[in-house]
């Protein structure tokens, strides 16, 4: 290796880890804001004070006061603990069942993989978030059909990679040592098979939970997700729209606390793509 | 017919058969996976069960699944999508006007997308790891992570009121007034597909770097932009076609937050307001267009893959 080389690949593994590190504090100071906004928040989220509403932020409210006047600090701060593990559960939902199908698709092979495959040939001819639109549609604004429709249009990727990497894997030796050494088809895919899938699946779980997190928003402003007065930071986004003009701080805030965390999250899963030696 | 261009072009053709019968398929399904019955919902709460029966035959609910699967293909065969519930006016007039608008918005999208993502990937992939493409990368994460109608909403208030350059909300009543109204909702659109392109474009252009005949070409003597324009540009059009198709596909999305945030009067702001209302043969109309748009999107980059790469033909 020459020694432009060399000091090009430290480059990019110094710059990755800065990525990786600088990702993980916003996420895990977020984290950390959920997990005590019971006790940081000043105020109680949803105590209205309609004679100090749309108040600009102040000592008494850091951020202000919204239309009913709620404290905006309490509500972003009490936003984290809604906002996230939504992000989290419409994540990890598609990936569990996708892991699965992918599984069983690239294992067993034959008409089970056809018919997974078919399947998800159909569910990508849509744009992905139309689906999700008209199935939260069909099944009513609110957390749950969220959950649903995301689950049910997001498991195709992690299948398709599943299964891939399983099919690949499956006529490895090691694999076959084990099938001679009399394991089951479970016990090989648990221990041989899918520790092969994690990292790629990890990856790309991160870069879904970006999207997660700004498509939750967008699902609330549109009028599908996360229903009033639950304070979900999309959701207060859209509340805050007629009182642009007025208290721009409601809008701001926000959204800049929701890009905040996605550039968090989207520099993390960049910093974990250079680890894995893909480019 | 083996390797000649109409064949390939038949081929794929009928192979996209069975997908639009699936997802004519899908689409009929979304009168029947909604909780509670679709005929209820239209009739209203009041109403008794004759009137709902009534309407549920209106709908052909009363029909089995097979032989309304049928009749709905047939009608969208003959270019019938039904009438809305709401307004009673014909769903595809209503979906023939709004078309224009969404087409308009994604497409300049994805003309200033490609501006950025072009001459950012070749930059970044010059050093990989270096500065440039590091800073590339941070620029996709921060632009990845903003919510686009957030974006929509802060390009409206800093930009289009103060500056009074362009419309605040609409679609403009002429040529150049459609003209102002797509600059902002492009910028918009641009926004969200700019990362995922560059990072593809990065990795094509990374691979053609080590290709052999890059090697070869830069051993003859050919160096920056003669190596690019004779030897890298025209290989790294396959993989640009396939992800500019890819990510057109995404900016269909984007076109429906949008145009809601931007208030231009296309398909995305119809299925919206449709879902909204509850009016089902408007949503299924707008998914089942959504839908072949997508289609005929990578059919065309297929298409347009194999015009310009004869490899792609001969192995179809």
């Amino acid at each position: 290796m020459t020694a432009v080389a060399v000091s090009q690949s430290r480059a990019r593994r110094d710059g990755s880890r800065t990525k990786i590190t600088v990702g993980l504090s916003i996420t895990g100071l977020y984290v950390l804001v959920a997990l005590l906004a019971p006790w940081l928040r000043p105020a109680d989220p949803l105590a209205q004070d309609v004679a100090n509403a749309l108040a600009p932020p102040s000592g008494g409210h850091w951020l202000g006061t919204d239309e009913l006047g709620r404290d905006v600090l309490s509500r972003i701060l009490t936003g984290a603990s809604i906002d996230l593990p939504i992000a989290l559960a419409v994540t990890l939902l598609p990936c569990l069942l996708g892991t699965a199908l992918g599984v069983v698709a690239g294992y067993f092979g034959g008409w089970a993989d056809a018919v997974v495959m078919r399947v998800s040939d159909l569910l990508q001819a849509f744009p992905m978030y139309i689906l999700m639109i008209v199935l939260v549609f069909g099944l009513g604004p609110g957390t749950s059909s969220l959950l649903i429709s995301f689950t049910a249009v997001g498991w195709v990727v992690y299948a398709r990679l599943v299964r891939g990497e399983v099919a690949r894997v499956r006529s490895a030796e090691y694999v076959a040592a084990a099938v001679t050494g009399g394991l089951r088809a479970p016990r090989i895919i648990a221990l041989h098979v899918l520790p092969n899938t994690l990292r790629q699946t990890f990856v790309y779980l991160t870069s879904d939970l970006v999207f997660a997190v700004t498509a939750l928003a967008a699902f609330s402003f549109l009028g599908f997700g996360v229903q009033q007065p639950t304070p979900e930071w999309g959701a207060m986004i859209a509340a805050a729209q007629p009182y642009l003009d007025a208290a721009p701080w409601l809008t701001v805030v926000p959204g800049l606390v929701i890009a905040v965390l996605a550039f968090g999250l989207a520099l993390l899963g960049d910093g974990l793509q250079d680890g894995t030696g893909r480019r | 017919m083996r390797g000649s261009r109409y064949g390939f072009v038949g081929r794929r053709a009928l192979s996209l058969v069975p997908l639009l019968a699936g997802i004519l398929f899908l689409v009929m399904l979304l009168l029947s996976v909604t909780p509670g019955s679709a005929a209820r919902m239209v009739a209203g709460p009041r109403a008794g069960q004759d009137e709902v029966d009534a309407v549920a035959r209106q709908l052909g609910l009363d029909l089995p699944v097979w032989e309304r699967y049928l009749h709905y293909v047939g009608d969208v065969l003959t270019g019938d999508l039904g009438t809305s519930f709401k307004t009673g006016q014909s769903v595809s007039e209503q979906i023939a006007a709004q078309l224009p608008v969404t087409v308009a918005v994604a497409a300049a999208g994805v003309l200033l997308a490609l501006a950025l993502a072009v001459p950012l990937a070749v930059l970044a992939a010059r050093r990989p790891g270096g500065p440039v493409d590091q800073a590339v990368r941070v620029f996709g994460a921060l632009a990845l992570g903003l919510p686009g109608f957030w974006v929509a909403i802060m390009l409206i208030r800093l930009v289009a009121l103060p500056t009074g350059w362009f419309p605040v909300a609409g679609w403009g009543a002429d040529a150049a007034g459609h003209a102002r109204a797509l600059v902002l909702p492009a910028v918009v659109v641009a926004l969200g597909i700019v990362p995922p392109m560059v990072r593809s474009l990065r990795a094509a252009m990374i691979e053609l770097h080590d290709a052999e005949f890059v090697v070869a070409a830069r051993a003859l003597g050919y160096r920056g932009v003669d190596l690019l324009r004779l030897f890298q540009a025209r290989n790294a059009l396959p993989p640009l076609v396939t992800v500019t198709a890819a990510q057109a596909g995404y900016a269909l999305f984007g076109t429906v937050v949008v145009e809601v945030a931007f208030g231009l009067p296309g398909m995305g702001q119809g299925l919206v307001t449709a879902a909204g209302t509850r009016d089902f043969p408007l949503v299924q109309g707008y998914t089942l267009v959504f839908a072949v748009l997508v289609v005929l999107l990578h059919l065309l980059s297929d298409l347009v893959t194999a015009a310009t790469d004869p490899r792609v033909r001969i192995s179809a």
